[in-house]
């Protein structure tokens, strides 16, 4: 037996009609799942910023050093930052390399390795860090080392319109 | 050159009379950094003397103590004027920054015409080396 008798007999035909289901289920998942990863995506960055920020409330503390009157002076005073998701990104990475560097810290240390890690803007940040507060100077007699502020609540700007940021 | 005006506005030669500062004038240059640049490295000869006009810099000393001068009317550099003539900290930018620029050889051909300039002069780099004393040990 030959063609298409032997193509009915071993049931060719079911095979080839499954056969393409399967190809074309397949290829719609497939379809399916390319559209769709881009909402998926967002999805997941939302969620990211979303930890980050409960991450962020309250900063918590990284070196347990007995306190100083100037620090318990600090604790009084409450001060709100805004920082963009992208400040709060780089207020996090300064604030996991300082916690190896040790409190308190060299700013010029700081830098050095915010540079060595490809930090976008290292100085400017630095900068607005020590201007807003984020960063001070621990004085007495370890004068040009640095502490962070810890009576500063961080605030995220979520949309454009918001407080202003560089 | 520089206006007499920038001078005064610096806050730096507050008390230096209009012919210092006509003087003064005439040696300065204004000079633009960019965030992230370097003026001076430690332990580099210090041939110029810098007034801070705009922006921040960040003075970092070898004892990794550093001094963050934002806006306006700081000295740096006076080791362009004091022996060994090696600026002891690194001066970098951390925003766009301007200084008014001075040679440490035309200022001390000043001092060296103006007693009373080189006074005033002199003891403000006093005053400047005092107050940074504590950051360089």
């Amino acid at each position: 037996m030959y063609g298409v008798d032997a193509i009915s007999a071993a049931n060719g035909w079911m095979i080839t009609v499954a056969g393409i289901s399967i190809v074309f289920s397949g290829l719609l998942v497939l379809c399916f799942f390319i559209s769709n990863m881009e909402k998926a995506i967002k999805l997941w960055d939302k969620q990211k910023e979303k930890v980050k920020h409960a991450k962020l409330k309250p900063v918590p503390e990284l070196v347990k050093s007995k306190k100083t009157r100037d620090d318990k002076k600090r604790a009084t005073v409450t001060k709100v930052v805004w920082l963009s998701p992208e400040q709060v990104e780089i207020y996090n990475y300064y604030r996991w390399i300082t916690e190896r560097l040790g409190e308190p810290f060299s700013l010029q240390r700081l830098l050095e390795h915010a540079e060595k890690r490809g930090i976008h803007r290292p100085h400017y940040h630095l900068d607005m860090f020590l201007q807003e507060g984020l960063i001070y100077d621990a004085g007495g007699d370890k004068i040009g080392f640095h502490r962070w502020a810890r009576d500063i609540r961080i605030e995220l700007i979520e949309d454009e319109s918001g407080k202003a940021a560089k | 050159m520089i206006d007499i005006s920038e001078l005064k506005e610096s806050g730096y030669f507050s008390d230096f009379s209009d012919s210092d500062l006509a003087e003064l004038a005439v040696i300065g240059t204004a000079t633009h950094w960019q965030e992230g640049e370097i003026i001076f490295q430690q332990g580099s000869p210090a041939k110029n003397f810098f007034i801070l006009k705009k922006g921040t810099v960040l003075l970092c000393f070898p004892s990794g103590r550093s001094l963050h001068l934002k806006n306006g009317g700081h000295g740096i550099g006076w080791s362009s004027l004091v022996s060994p003539f090696r600026y002891t900290a690194t001066g970098i930018c951390l925003t766009d920054t301007t200084l008014i620029q001075f040679s440490g050889t035309e200022l001390y051909s000043l001092i060296r015409m103006n007693a009373d300039f080189g006074h005033k002069l002199m003891a403000k780099i006093a005053r400047t080396m005092e107050e940074r004393k504590k950051y360089r040990v």
